[in-house]
This record gives structure tokens, sequence and C-alpha cells, in this order.
């Protein structure tokens, strides 16, 4: 004991003095520090001796290496740069190098079996973490599946001896378009075609979930084929995908630039960055990609880029950043440049270069992304008219903009009716109707106008002005008021079909208000008096409409599906349009809502044919239809994954009711958490984010904490805060969600199973298997007995068992339910692509064990 | 261990298994993200009990490796037998497994026969590696100057490499 502490003693006397040579040596030079050497050699031998190999491998990036912090730059040989030359590398054996960059190199390799040459593309900077390295793989698994002639081909990635990154990719016989800018500098035309194809490739991508992030000339490729020139993207995903692996935020720029002097511009300057990328805090989404397009397109035509960033010196990072910021592109027409395309040219490109075509490079490299065009695809077709000789888009006033002037022609009328349409719509059924079936009932209609009338004075003026916060007079919650006249109903002697059309309209008022204790106390009042009524009876058959809805908010889909059914079934012929349209928009959101996208879609249109036809002139609730039905057929669109679309037709939804009733509307709220859904689809959280605190602030505003359009709004903003990682707020909300679900549902209901398989899934991402197993079998379970086995629904509850099972180390079981969830997904209708593929990437991993 | 660090280490656990589910799991995580993502939490809940950022920080580092460090021994048991020295690491391409974690042993080891020659050094590197933390902020940690902090790093790295290298050789 004593003699190995004596040993450690001595041994920690040798560090210290190796550490004083050390010192010394590092600071002497040439001669003088041969001589120390000598003297501590003679002094102290083992110390220095110690000292001297330590300083062999000062500095080197050994194997600390994967400790060490991105911070620290290895020493790189020029010919060399990621010291992998002659070396093998899986399948590839390392032959010369291609191209260097700031943080990458990329060599060529050669793979004997089958015989293929390859450019391999390597970071240079010290190593990187497993926990990067692994996100660098999944990542560059996805890269992989991507197949399109205007991408470049990934075929593989490992790590090389120092742990750093490599990607392999085919080897494309092509110069960079900023090298063919003087071949291209004669055509505009074929400019703008190279951009087209372009940004259809770039398309592709974004339908597969990958932003380029980093798109300018020297990362675009030309390739020659027969019918001319083709641009080929590289570097997609992957210049983020290294930054992030080494740990730079941000970085993206330098980690590419492998190719020659380019056309605009020092190598390496970030004169393509959008305003968004310089800005901390905000995400690079489509439209980040859709400015790069607009300004290649830019710089192709003009000779730079938009706001002359290529102009500005390195040195004046301050400039950069405030041109970046503030200012606006000029119409490229103004600024093509005599020096670069010569005067005749330049002079021909001025007149080419039309006020159309500003426009759309205008909107394409806007500062605000909003202003942008929503995809590249919207881009490439904008740009197609335009070589068509047709008027672009980037001119023409929206939908959105009819809607704003049609609702400010018609905003007295609306403000009524549309603040608690479902009222006014009771009232309605009897004025509407074709002139046939008023003919064939005339005395009948007589009838009914006079109960209309009194129906309206009754809810008008009784009611509803008190309801309106808005409006005069006292402030009464709105639920009292529809108590005392619930009350009013049951007391009074009031003929039948007025206390059925009220009762109806009251059951449909408590349901929408959350208090769904009232809405069966009336469905239980008046279902008798309106059973007793004639089958065919408007009024029998507008409270079964308004019980089918019932049903409906309530997630009871086959028994809702049954009574939309039934009223459609007999209003064939009855001449009341108000009442089909109303039916086929409920029936059409109940198949919506089972997944039957195909079924829904005819009674969606036919309710909206209704509503634009026969409706369109006839004064009342119909406005507040024929919104439900735009929503609805928004999230058809959705449901077959066309988000773009969808998030277009949401906004301006949006827009218009907010136009109508402020922004803090309860009305809006449907269509701000499924936009949160769909931003979320988009992979656009932070957006996803905004619109889902803006509806639970609604919604806290306006309902009880139990209210089921404020437990939808709280699994929304749950989902995007699971989605950025902040687990224990959204593990929160799941629960109130669940919890709020059971008690007004009950456990047998698919909104149950819904919640549950959210909570399972967070549960899942935070790390909390075992509990996010529980909910998970019995989220299923539920799914499986509402919903049945070919919704996406239950597939999604088989994929979050399966990546829980896979987490818990059940390879076997995880196996099975994937397997069992791309099954579900495939036999379920709409687009699930993106879903499947992920169950897929997780077959693979467990199929390839150490991957 | 006292109640701060056995909090500490919880934390850090959790939120190393955080960080793993992120990662899918088996996969070895960087010193620094767990260090960063526990260290705020570390922060507010010492900074209740009346402790020092500096302690806290210092701690902080040392939970990071024993946390990393134990479950390195757990995946290195049972993926390639226990207490083997890694080989000098071959490309395969895609495969990360293991890789840090038998590594991360060796470090650890090593660091901890720095701590016995120059317990000083042993701190700064930890306080680097497994803290995260910047050459300015462990001077402030350790109440050194920053050329004192920068100079002792740079002979106790180049130690700690001799001393791997050979390991690897041997």
């Amino acid at each position: 004991m004593a003699d190995s502490d004596s040993s450690r003693g001595d041994e920690a006397r040798t560090y210290a003095k190796a550490g004083e040579i050390f010192d010394a040596l590092c600071d002497a030079e040439g001669a003088a520090r041969s001589v120390a050497l000598e003297r501590w050699r003679a002094a102290e031998p083992e110390a220095a001796r110690l000292a001297e190999r330590m300083l062999e491998r000062d500095g080197t990036q050994g194997s600390l290496a994967f400790l060490e912090d991105a911070r620290s730059s290895a020493v790189q040989d020029e010919h060399d740069p990621a010291g992998v030359l002659g070396a093998t590398l899986g399948a590839y054996r390392i032959e010369r190098l291609l191209g260097r960059g700031g943080m990458g190199a990329v060599y060529l390799g050669r793979r004997s079996d089958p015989d293929a040459r390859v450019a391999l593309k390597f970071v240079t900077l010290s190593a990187v973490p497993a926990a990067a390295l692994e996100r660098f793989h999944r990542e560059a698994l996805l890269l992989a599946r991507i197949d399109h002639p205007g991408v470049v081909r990934y075929r593989d990635s490992g790590v090389d001896a120092h742990g750093r990154p490599y990607l392999a990719m085919d080897l494309i016989d092509g110069e960079p378009l900023s090298a063919a800018v003087p071949e291209l500098g004669r055509d505009v035309q074929a400019c703008v075609r190279l951009v087209v194809a372009l940004a259809e490739a770039v398309h592709h991508l974004h339908q597969r979930g990958v932003l380029h992030r980093d798109l300018k000339p020297s990362n675009v490729l030309l390739r020659r084929d027969a019918r001319g020139l083709r641009p080929v993207v590289i570097d997609l995903g992957i210049a983020r995908a290294l930054a992030d692996a080494q740990g730079h935020q941000g970085a993206c720029e330098s980690a590419d630039s492998i190719t020659g002097p380019l056309g605009f511009g020092p190598l390496g300057t970030p004169a393509f960055m959008s305003p968004e990328q310089a800005r901390t805090g905000t995400h690079p989404d489509v439209r980040t990609d859709v400015h790069a397009l607009g300004a290649i397109l830019y710089a192709l035509l003009t000779g730079h880029p938009p706001r002359g960033l290529d102009q500005i010196p390195s040195s004046d990072p301050l400039e950069f950043h405030r041109r970046l910021q503030e200012s606006e592109a000029r119409p490229p027409s103004q600024v093509v440049d005599a020096d670069v395309f010569g005067a005749s040219l330049a002079r021909e490109r001025r007149r080419v270069v039309d006020r159309d075509l500003d426009a759309v490079l205008l909107k394409a490299v806007a500062q605000d992304p909003e202003e942008r065009y929503g995809s590249a695809e919207a881009l490439a077709s904008d740009l197609q008219r335009w070589l068509q000789g047709l008027p672009v888009e980037a001119h023409r006033i929206g939908r959105l903009g009819r809607l704003r002037r049609l609702v400010r022609r018609r905003p007295a009328e609306s403000v009524l009716v549309l603040g608690l349409g479902a009222l006014l719509a009771a009232g309605t059924v009897a004025i509407v109707g074709s002139r046939a079936a008023q003919v064939r009932a005339r005395v009948r209609y007589e009838e009914q106008l006079a109960i209309s009338r009194e129906l309206n004075r009754f809810f008008t003026e009784g009611l509803l002005q008190r309801a309106m916060p808005e409006l005069e007079g006292p402030q009464m919650p709105v639920i009292d008021l529809l108590r005392a006249a619930s009350e009013k109903v049951g007391h009074e002697e009031l003929p039948p079909v007025v206390a059925v059309s009220i009762g109806a309209t009251l059951m449909e008022v408590f349901e929408r208000l959350g208090a769904s204790d009232e809405a069966d106390a009336e469905l239980e009042r008046i279902s008798d008096v309106a059973l007793e009524l004639d089958p065919d009876d408007r009024y029998r058959l507008l409270f079964e409409l308004q019980r089918a809805v019932l049903l409906t908010r309530r997630s009871e889909w086959s028994a809702a599906e049954q009574g939309f059914l039934s009223v459609l079934r007999r209003l064939e012929g009855a001449g009341a349009p108000e009442l089909e349209a109303r039916a086929a928009n409920g029936l059409g959101h109940v198949l919506l809502s089972v997944g039957r996208l195909d079924e829904a879609q005819p009674w969606l249109e036919r309710a909206l044919e209704l509503f634009e036809g026969e409706l369109a002139e006839t004064r009342g609730g119909q406005r507040d239809g024929i919104w439900e039905v735009w929503g609805n057929l928004a999230i058809l669109r959705w449901s077959r994954g066309e988000l773009e679309g969808t998030v277009a037709a949401l906004e301006e939804l949006l827009s218009v009711f907010e136009a109508q009733f402020g922004e803090r509307s309860p009305f809006g709220l449907g269509i701000l958490s499924n936009l949160a859904s769909v931003e979320l689809d988009r992979l656009r959280p932070e957006k996803a984010l905004v619109h889902a605190r803006r509806s639970v602030d609604i919604a806290d505003a306006v309902f009880e904490a139990d209210h089921p359009d404020r437990l939808s709004a709280l699994n929304q903003l749950a989902s995007c805060l699971s989605f950025l990682g902040d687990f224990d707020e959204a593990i929160a909300l799941r629960r109130e969600v669940y919890a709020g679900r059971l008690e007004r549902l009950g456990p047998n209901n698919s909104a149950v199973g819904v919640a549950l398989n959210n909570l399972a899934s967070t549960l899942a991402r935070a790390g909390r298997h075992a509990e996010g197993r529980e909910a998970a079998e019995r989220g299923l379970d539920v799914l499986l007995g509402t919903l049945g086995d070919a919704n996406p629904a239950t597939a999604s509850a088989y994929l979050t068992l399966a990546v829980i099972e896979q987490a818990l180390g059940e390879g076997e079981g995880a196996r099975a339910l994937f397997v069992d969830a791309i099954e579900v997904y495939e036999a379920a209708e709409g687009d699930h692509s993106a879903a499947i593929e992920e169950a897929r990437v997780h077959l693979e991993s467990l199929e390839t064990p150490g991957r | 261990m006292d109640e701060l660090s056995r909090t500490l280490y919880d934390e850090i656990r959790s939120v190393a298994s955080v960080l793993l589910r992120r990662e899918y799991r088996d996969r070895s995580i960087g010193a620094t993200d767990l260090a960063h993502e526990a260290l705020e939490r570390a922060l507010r809940q010492g900074a209740a009990q009346g402790i020092e950022r500096e302690e806290i920080l210092r701690r902080c580092a040392r939970l990071c490796r024993q946390v990393l460090v134990d479950q390195a021994r757990a995946r290195g048991r049972t993926k390639r037998g226990e207490g083997k020295r890694p080989l000098s690491i071959e490309v395969e391409p895609a495969v990360t497994d293991g890789l840090g974690a038998l590594d991360l042993l060796a470090v650890d080891e090593a660091l901890e026969r720095l701590s016995r020659l120059d317990e000083r050094h042993g701190q700064i590197v930890e306080l680097r590696f497994f803290g995260g933390q910047s050459m300015e902020e462990i001077a402030g940690i350790l109440g050194l100057s920053l050329s004192a902090v920068e100079k002792a790093w740079r002979k106790a790295r180049a130690w700690l490499e001799l001393e791997l290298g050979e390991g690897k050789r041997g």
C-alpha cells in the first residue's frame, strides 16, 4: 500500500515536472528549444521523455476526438483534407480529391462490386458526437429514398476513422449552374425553363419532407441530355445535417462549395440566403427554398442575386445583414448588369424581362415569406404560364380578396345571421325551398312562413340580441339565456312544430356550448312531440337532423351516419334544400371522420352545390352552413395529402370569419385548430404553435373547462409542444384532454381512443415508455372497437405501440406491430405515405441490428 | 452522494433518457447535449437550495460524466463483454454503435489516472468534456486565470491523448 502510494507520488511529481518542461518547450523555438531540451534530458530524464511525447500529441485529434467540441479545428492537408486518400471505407476505395470547401471535401470513390464510381462527401472538421451521427444517418436514409432525375441520388452513408460522417452519392457528369451562365445568358426563356425544372425537382423534395435550405447556383449541376441542359440539385439537406452533426448551428453556408469560381461573387458568400435564414428564432420552410429558386433565376437574368448581396464586401457584414433584412429586391428588368452581359444583350434582356416576369420574381423573393409563393410547384406553374404567354398569378387577386369584398358589402346582415347561425337556421327552414315545392304546398307554405316569422322574432328579438355581447343590452351569459328559453318552451303552450323547431335548435346550441346534459334534456323533452309528427314533416326531419348533429359531436359515428342517411332519404324531392344541404354536409363530415373519403366527397359536393345554387340568394343560416362545407372540403383535401391547398383554403376561411367576428371569436376555433394540424403536417411547428396557442386562448376565454372544443384545442396545442420537445406541458395537456373526454363521452368512444393514443405517443417521445405502453394498448383497443382496422387513427395507434415496444427492447413484438400499422394505413383511404414511410424506416432499423 | 448531487444525478439521468429516446435507443449521447439540458434545471434547483453557481457547474460536470460512463458500462457489458479495451477503430459504414461507448470508458479510466496525478487538470478536463464549459467559464468556476486554464488544458489533453494512444497499441 505504502509502496503504491509512494509510486503514485513519484508519478505525480514526474507529471508536474513534465508539465513545466512542456510549457518551457512550447515557449522556446529553434536552437533555444534544442538547448533547453538537452538540459532537461540531463536533469530530469523521465519527465523530459514524457514531455517530449506529450508534445508529439499536442493538438492532435486522436482518441479524444469524439469528445472534442467542434470549436477546435484539425490541421488539414490541402490535397487530402479529410485524410482518407487511398483508404477503403465500406464498399468504396477513395481514389482522388474532387473538391473542397470550408467544412467539407468531396472525393471520388470506386466500388468494385458492382463497379461504380461515386462521389463521397466528408466533413473535415473535428469529430462528431454519436447522437448527432445517428440523426445524420437517419436523414441519410431518408435521402436515399429520393429518386428524381432532378435530384442527385444518394446511395450510402457511413463514418470514417475519425468518427466523421460521409455520404456516398452518384457522380454527376456536369458543371455547376454558375459556370454555365455565359451559355445560358443569351436566352431568357431557357433560363426560365431551367428554373421551372429546378423548382419541380425541389417540389419533389418538399413533398418528401426534405428542405434544401441552401439552394444556390453552385449547388445545381447541369447535366446535358438529349433535351438540352437538365438541372440536378446536389447537397440537399446535407449542409444542414452536416452542420448539425458538427454542432454548428447555421453553419450550412460553408459546408459545401466544392465547385470552381462562380459567376457571382466569391465562393461561400451567403448571397442567395433568404432574409429569414439570417434571423434568429425563425425556421426555414418550403418558402425559404422558394426564395432561393427565385434568387437563382434573378441572378441568371440580371447577373446578380436579389438585393445586390454579392456586391457587399465581406468586410462589411452589417451592411450585408441590413440589406438582407430590410430591403425588398428591385424589379429584375431594372437591374440587368451591362458589365455582365454586354451592352446590347443587356438592352435586349431588359425588354424580354417584362412586367409579368418582374412580378413573378418579386413575389418569389419577397422579404416576408407570407408574400411568396406557397410552394415551389406554385412558382413553377406561374413561370410556366409566363412561358406560355398567359397572365401570371402573381398579379391576380385571390379568392380571399373577393370574399373580403363580399363581406364588406353585406356586413349588417351577416353579424346576426352568423352570430348563432344555428339558431336562425331553424327559422329559415320554411322560407327557403324550390318554387315547385312551394307550389305543391302553398297552403302549408303560408302557414310555415307565419311560424318562421314567429321563430325569428323569438330568437332575434327575444334572445339573440341579448346573447351577442357586441349588441346593447344586459350582459347575460348565453347559456342562462338559453336555459330561460328552454324553460319557456317547456311551459308555454306552443304549436308542436314551433316547440320542436325551437327545441331542436336549443339542443344543438347547448351541445355547441358544451352543455351536454342540457342538450340531452332538450332531446328528451321534444322527442315525444317530434316523433308524433308525420315522418316527412320538415320539423320532424329538422329534429332528426339536429339529433344526428348531436351524435356527430359526440363522435358516435355510426348512429350519426344512420340519422343523416334516414333524413336524406326522406328529403328526396321534398324541396327543402337547406335541410338537405345541412344533412349532406353532416353525413360528409361523419364519413370524413371515419376515413371514408371517397364516400364523403359526393355528399360534400352536393351540399356545396345546394349552398352555392338554390340557397345562394336566400337569407339566413346558409352562410354559416357553406363555411362548414368549405371547412370539410379543406379537411378532405388534407386527408388526401394536399397540404398546400388545405392551408390556403383554411386561411381564407379564417380571414373571412375574423372579418365577421373579430379575432377572438369562438367560431374560428375549429379552423385555427385545423390550421395548426396542417402546419404540423407540413413540418412548420412554430406556425402551428401560434395557431394552437391562439385557439386555446380563445377557448379558455369562451368555454368552460371541459368543453369539447376547448379539449380539442388543448389537444392541438399538446401536439405542437410535443413536436417541439416541450414534453412536460404536452403530457399534462394530453392527460387533461383524455380525462375530459372520458368523463363526457364514456370509455368506448373513438375520441377517447384518439386521446389515449396521443397521450401514449407523447409519453413515448418523452422517454416514459412504460406509462406510454399502457395508454397505447388501451387506446388501440378502443380504436379497434370503434373505428375498426381500416382507419388511419387505428393505424396510428399501432404505430405508437410499435415504437414503444421497440424502445422497450421488444423487437419481435414491435416488428409485428409495425407491419400491422403499415397494413392498416394501406387499407385506410387517403394519403398516409409519410406515416407508412416512418413505419418502414423503423422496421428497417429493426432488421439491421447495429444501425 | 449528498442530497443535491442525488437530485442532480436523477435529473441528469432523466434528461439522458429523454435524449436517448430522441436519438433512439442504444446510442451513446453527446456529453455537451446532456450537460446543457441538465444544467438549466440543476441551476434552478441549486439556486433554490442556496448553492453557488460554480459549485453546481462543477458537480454537474462530474455527474454527467458518471451518467455517461454508467450508460457506457451497461452497454459495453451487454454488447462486447465486460472490461475489454477498445481496439483501433476500423471503419464500418453506418455503424456507430458501441464506438463512443467503449472509448468513453477508456477516457474515463485515463481521466481517473490524470486526476490522481493532478486533481486540477482532471477537473478542467471534466468540466470541458462533460460539463460542456468554455475555457472562460472553467476559469470562472475554478477561480483561475484564463491563461492558466488554457495552459493546463493543453498539457492535460496531450497527456490523455498519449495515454489513450498507448492503451490502444497495448
